[in-house]
């Protein structure tokens, strides 16, 4: 059996039917992009399922791999290491593909062979607040490396190299200690070792914006979580030349103090 | 219908140049040179233009023998004028006034004989109403505010709208496509309006400021970042990109929002039959009004901390955090740790951080080349006039720390950090140790209990390693009131605060100070006490006060007021160190309060030798007792503290000896030494500042 150039993971935990639509944009996506020549294999990872989404998930055709993680980037994790594919596509089971995002996307992986992961450059959320969510590319001038220690740049739903999942897996979650949002601390931990985030021009997700009890992240948020720990930051600031001093600082003796 | 126009004009113009003297404003000189310099009604009337539109409208040339001999052999036609301007627009007012289209009246001639006086707006670009309530006595005159405007207002400065003189004819914001008004009314349901023309007036007048965005095309926000060069106060954001922003290649928005937006629609076209949800949460004509979010754009936090992180140049083990940097006692407190913490492992081992406010005026307080950033500052630095919200300066906060990883922070009343503890403590605890200092409680207008040691003490315990009190009964206070156990009690510390830069031996006093001046100096506020002060300053009137103090006007007023009839009090302006005053000239410190923790003028004032009265609240008696001064326990009675400063004037030797005794306690405890040794830091054999 020859190496696939995509395995699409799609993490699911107890959507139920919900999935249905998020397993249907994930196999015409896959079929759109095998018209075109590339090869595609689709699984799920279960993190403590429940047995509707189980069910719904095989009668789309996929038969899940299990995990109990609770904790989705774990379950990521895990999803990495048993598949097949040279690139990684991962999508949540609740949201969806557009159909030209794995085409497009491994075309953009082939054109440009840097050390990129790729993202949609939209994103459409629905339910809740609907709103478009426009996707940074790191190469634009707009970029800012520091801004993103305050704000995540990127979704979950990457198109990455097996690769580098395998080397720079996704952090463990830790609500009870205060650590959360793993996605974003992977987008900030690959960017420490070198890699380019970049958007795929005219592609799109669409996100379900998730209810309190199915968002990951908006556990983490009401945990009062930050991002696990990363040396980008420590790097950064150790890398500048030692001779920088403050701007607009100004020194006074501090004789000057009331005596 | 040409004779009844001329007469018209006539008339009208009759009636206007003559309610236009009435008002006043015009002289005759005057208005003989406007005319000829303004070149409305200098041309011959055959060279006057008329649009192939409006050809058969009247254009009555009227000339006035009787008004201005320089002016006799010039013409003028107001409905030339009126027409010949751009601010009157038939087609739009035959579309705004459907009945005068109706009528069958042509709009000029309904303009100028009936329609301003029914207060209908000639075109967009001229708003009746709005004039003549701007400018009363033009509405007083009774004249067509629009021929005031041509003839009189333009030249005088006058506006023809609230939006001013600088925005374009506004149909010219429809056709640019970048405003959209059925999206602004939907984007802004909060303005309830629905004339497009009210839309475009808002947007234009009040949008702008408000980062409102006129379509989903044009950021305004993002716009006034990118450019911020420019002088918005002369032009709003969409009315310079139209302006001259496009011919300089500025661009609208930070994306391809048209690009953007067939992606949307594409996608939507794609997925809707997919997910029943999509479609029917919105159409494919909805999808093309969703707000657009976008890391392109950043808010004043992001803003700031891109700033803020550009200005680290190294890693600090240690950052203590402060609200501001004032000439305040715990400000110096949070000075005296930064000197600590330096002499321990240099000046680069430090950094100050101010969270709260840009005040930082005693900046010169900082130890040479010691690191100091503010939020604000840096807010300032990259021209963002939104300012940080608490949310914003605690997430600074916290990011500050979870970056950068310090070995240890400091709190030195900073409410942001206090919050950022509480929140995110167990966290940030496991890379650095949280410490926090504490000084006293404080009490609100209404007598109750407040300040963060009923607010975040509490929560924020668990997480600090320590929490540092000036004094000892503040620090038993909260063991009592919070029933703290005994595991926790070891992470309450009392440092008692150093008084630094002091001379070697006693300061010299005279034996007997030939003087009746007492010193106060403290903020002016309910704690302090003032009208307690003010009545001793009355019962002493055979001394002099000096009081020192800054407080809220309405707080110092009375003071102000009270030491203007008083001839024994002086109202001074805060000292800013007490070494400039003449400290051998006092015969006594008075320090009056209702609740203290152990301040630090009145450390200041006992390393100077000045006999001390001071209330017996908070942590004073730690340092005036009996021995070292004069401790008045019956805080509210006047008399006590009077009688207190008398004796003092009177009693040389007791004086001596007490004063004596406070330097010996200030020796012992309020070294530097002493300090460096409750921080936990080794003391260098030449540290110095010992008495």
């Amino acid at each position: 059996m020859t190496q696939p150039n995509i395995t699409v993971v799609i993490n699911g935990h107890r959507e139920g039917l919900i999935a249905a639509p998020t397993i249907a944009s994930a196999q015409r996506s896959a079929a759109f992009a095998r018209d075109r020549g590339v090869s595609v294999e689709v699984m799920a990872v279960l993190d403590r399922p429940d047995e509707l989404t189980i069910e719904v998930f095989r009668s789309g055709g996929i038969e899940p791999m299990f995990v109990d993680h609770g904790d989705p980037g774990m379950s990521r994790n895990s999803a990495v290491k048993l598949a097949q594919g040279q690139w990684i596509a991962f999508l949540d089971g609740d949201d969806l593909f557009g159909t030209s995002w794995l085409q497009e996307a491994y075309a953009s992986s082939q054109s440009d062979q840097r050390n990129i992961i790729w993202h949609p450059e939209i994103n459409l959320y629905f339910g809740g607040y609907p709103h478009i969510f426009h996707h940074m590319d790191m190469e634009s001038k707009e970029f800012h490396l520091a801004t993103i220690a305050v704000s995540n740049y990127w979704t979950a739903l990457c198109f990455a190299p097996r690769e580098l999942l395998l080397s720079c897996p996704y952090p463990t979650s830790n609500m009870k200690h205060q650590r959360g949002f793993e996605d974003w601390a992977w987008n900030m931990e690959t960017i420490h070792r070198g890699w380019i985030h970049k958007v795929v021009p005219g592609t799109a997700h669409a996100i379900r914006i998730k209810t309190s009890t199915a968002s990951v992240n908006r556990t983490a948020t009401n945990n009062r979580c930050l991002w696990p720990r990363t040396e980008l930051f420590l790097d950064i600031v150790q890398q500048r030349p030692l001779q920088q001093t403050h701007r607009d600082v100004k020194y006074t003796a501090f004789d000057d103090l009331p005596a | 219908m040409n004779a009844a126009g001329s007469v018209l004009s006539a008339i009208t113009y009759k009636v206007f140049v003559r309610r236009l003297f009435r008002m006043g404003n015009l002289k005759r000189a005057r208005f003989g040179q406007f005319l000829r310099a303004s070149g409305l009604f200098s041309r011959p009337r055959h060279l006057n233009h008329v649009s192939q539109a409006n050809q058969h409208l009247p254009t009555k040339t009227s000339t006035r023998p009787d008004m201005e001999p320089s002016s006799r052999d010039r013409s003028i036609d107001i409905t030339q004028l009126v027409n010949g301007s751009d601010l009157f627009d038939s087609a739009w007012y035959l579309n705004q006034y459907p009945d005068v289209a109706a009528s069958g009246h042509h709009p000029l001639s309904h303009f100028l004989e009936h329609g301003w006086k029914e207060g209908r707006d000639p075109g967009p670009g001229f708003h009746a109403t709005w004039y003549l309530h701007q400018y009363p006595d033009v509405a007083a005159a009774g004249v067509n505010p629009l021929v005031h405007y041509l003839v009189m207002g333009q030249a005088e400065g006058r506006l023809p709208t609230k939006l001013g003189r600088n925005v374009l004819p506004l149909d010219a914001y429809f056709a640019s496509g970048l405003f959209d008004a059925k999206w602004y009314a939907k984007s802004n349901p909060d303005l309830g309006y629905s004339s497009e023309w009210d839309l475009l007036e808002h947007y234009l007048v009040y949008g702008w400021k408000e980062s409102r965005n006129p379509s989903p095309l044009f950021y305004t926000h993002w716009y006034m970042t990118r450019y911020a060069h420019v002088l918005f106060e002369q032009y709003d954001p969409l009315t310079h990109y139209l302006r001259f922003g496009q011919k300089q290649n500025y661009l609208p928005a930070p994306v391809d929002v048209g690009r953007i937006l067939d992606t949307v629609s594409q996608q939507y076209r794609d997925l809707k039959d997919l997910e029943p949800d999509l479609a029917s949460q919105f159409s494919e004509t909805d999808a093309q009004h969703l707000p657009i979010s976008t890391k392109y754009i950043r808010g004043a936090m992001e803003l700031c901390w891109n700033e803020l992180f550009q200005r680290i140049p190294h890693l600090y083990q240690r950052i203590i955090f402060v609200p501001w940097l004032i000439r305040g006692g715990a400000d110096l407190e949070a000075i005296y740790a930064m000197r600590a913490y330096i002499e321990q492992a240099g000046v680069q081992s430090v950094l100050m951080v101010a969270t709260d406010s840009d005040r930082d005026d005693a900046r010169d307080w900082l130890p040479d080349g010691a690191a100091f950033l503010s939020y604000d500052e840096c807010l300032a630095a990259v021209n963002c006039q939104t300012p940080l919200s608490f949310e914003d300066r605690v997430h600074l906060t916290a990011t500050l720390i979870h970056s950068l990883r310090p070995q240890a922070i400091l709190n030195v009343n900073s409410r942001a950090c206090w919050e950022t503890i509480e929140r995110y403590g167990t966290v940030l605890g496991q890379s650095s140790e949280l410490n926090a200092a504490l000084f006293c409680r404080d009490f609100d207008e209404n007598g109750r209990s407040a300040g963060y040691s009923q607010t975040y003490f509490r929560p924020c315990l668990h997480h600090l390693s320590n929490v540092l009190f000036d004094n000892a009964r503040f620090r038993e206070e909260l063991i009592q009131e919070f029933f703290v156990p005994e595991r926790l009690q070891s992470r309450l510390q009392v440092v008692y605060q150093p008084w630094t830069t002091a001379p070697t031996k006693p300061v010299p006093r005279k034996q007997n100070p030939q003087t009746s001046r007492i010193l106060w100096g403290a903020r002016i506020c309910r704690q302090k006490a003032p009208d307690i002060l003010m009545e001793v300053v009355r019962r002493c009137p055979e001394l002099e006060f000096d009081i020192h103090g800054v407080g809220d006007e309405a707080v110092r007023q009375p003071l102000k007021d009270f030491a203007s009839q008083q001839p024994n009090a002086r109202l001074l302006e805060p000292f800013a160190d007490f070494g400039t005053l003449p400290h051998q000239q006092y015969c006594a410190f008075l320090h009056t309060a209702r609740w203290e923790g152990l301040p630090n003028a009145l450390l200041q004032a006992a390393g100077y030798g000045i006999p001390i009265v001071a209330s017996d609240v908070g942590g004073i008696s730690e340092l005036v007792d009996d021995d070292t001064g004069w401790l008045i326990r019956d805080v509210e009675n006047p008399s006590a503290y009077a009688e207190a400063l008398r004796f003092i004037h009177n009693h040389p030797r007791i004086v001596e000896e007490k004063v004596a005794n406070m330097l010996e306690r200030i020796r012992q405890r309020h070294g530097w030494s002493n300090y460096l040794q409750q921080m936990g830091v080794p003391c260098p054999a030449n540290s110095g500042g010992e008495l």
